[in-house]
């Protein structure tokens, strides 16, 4: 039984934590820790849900080549980022900017959830007045 | 019930309107389409090989002077293949220059469809690597820009382009820049 146990567990041994970016290497620590963040902050426009570092697609894989390459050539994350944001525009950025005209999206769910609460805390402290009597 | 509890009773029904009209028209978009950062600015660096001539590159000179498709294609793109008899006619009918780029594609594919169907292309670029098609900002073939006289980038397209799409989208465009 306990065999059956043990070959679960290896089921569990999940490959997808294997490092992609051991596919790519750079002569200094700085640079590999570079390509992973960017990596993860980029977004793949063919699967548009995925980071770079979470899609296959060729041109995921195009672009983490020329990531990886500007990095080797010196290029600093913020400049390889605004190179990408004028080929493809902001969307490639998988977090949107906080600029003042995102602030909605980023702030309105949380503005919309105490609106909310707070708008229902009145509804039941107004009807919690009214019943009691005069 | 007073009218001014009436009408209370009428905010949530405004603001779920409000909030049903957004989502009814974000249904209607295809929001994958991702809006290009090129429009109305120069165009991009402009050099691959020339498919035809490997020896020889392409420059983005090419553009000016007239109004310029630049088509995206590939062999292994069906829908790119798809729209394949529309640049004939687009090409016959001399109304713009129509310049291709195939983009990471089997040289020998290409050829031997060219030689197949036909060339309506007056140049075409060999972008093997991509990196071409990265300075353009492709994403998802086909990908059909219009370049004004000046090699401007005035318009992107991505998609098939049908009949229908030519008709109502590119050539009110095109006809604007001549």
């Amino acid at each position: 039984m306990k065999y059956v146990f043990l070959l679960c567990g290896m089921l569990f041994i999940n490959s997808t934590f294997a490092n992609a970016t051991d596919l790519y290497s750079f002569s200094t620590e700085n640079q590999q820790r570079q390509f992973n963040t960017l990596i993860h902050e980029l977004r793949c426009l063919v699967c548009q849900n995925q980071t770079l570092a979470e899609s296959n697609a060729g041109l995921a894989l195009d672009l983490k080549n020329q990531i990886a390459s500007k990095l080797r050539l010196g290029f600093s994350s913020a400049q390889i980022k605004e190179y990408l944001i004028q080929r493809y525009g902001e969307t490639i950025l998988y977090m949107p900017p906080l600029s003042k005209h995102t602030w909605i999206l980023w702030f309105g769910p949380f503005a919309l959830l105490l609106g909310g609460c707070g708008s229902l805390i009145f509804c039941i402290v107004a009807r919690g007045s009214e019943a009691r009597p005069g | 019930m007073t009218i001014s509890r009436a009408l209370k009773s009428f905010i949530p029904f405004i603001i779920l309107s409000v909030i049903g009209f957004f989502l009814w028209q974000a249904l209607g978009e295809d929001l994958r389409k991702i809006p290009s950062p090129l429009i109305n600015e120069s165009t991009p660096e402009f050099s691959p090989p020339n498919l035809l001539n490997p020896k020889l590159q392409l420059n983005k000179k090419l553009f000016l002077g007239h109004v310029t498709l630049l088509n995206v294609w590939a062999t292994w793109c069906s829908v790119c293949m798809s729209e394949y008899p529309i640049f004939m006619d687009i090409a016959r009918s001399h109304l713009v220059s129509v310049v291709g780029l195939d983009y990471k594609d089997e040289r020998t594919d290409a050829l031997n469809w060219l030689h197949e169907h036909g060339n309506p292309f007056n140049e075409i670029g060999y972008d093997e690597s991509g990196n071409t098609g990265i300075d353009w900002g492709v994403y998802g073939i086909p990908e059909t820009f219009i370049i004004d006289k000046q090699g401007v980038v005035r318009y992107k397209y991505v998609g098939k382009i049908s009949r229908v799409v030519w008709e109502k989208t590119f050539l009110p465009k095109i006809l604007a820049l001549q």
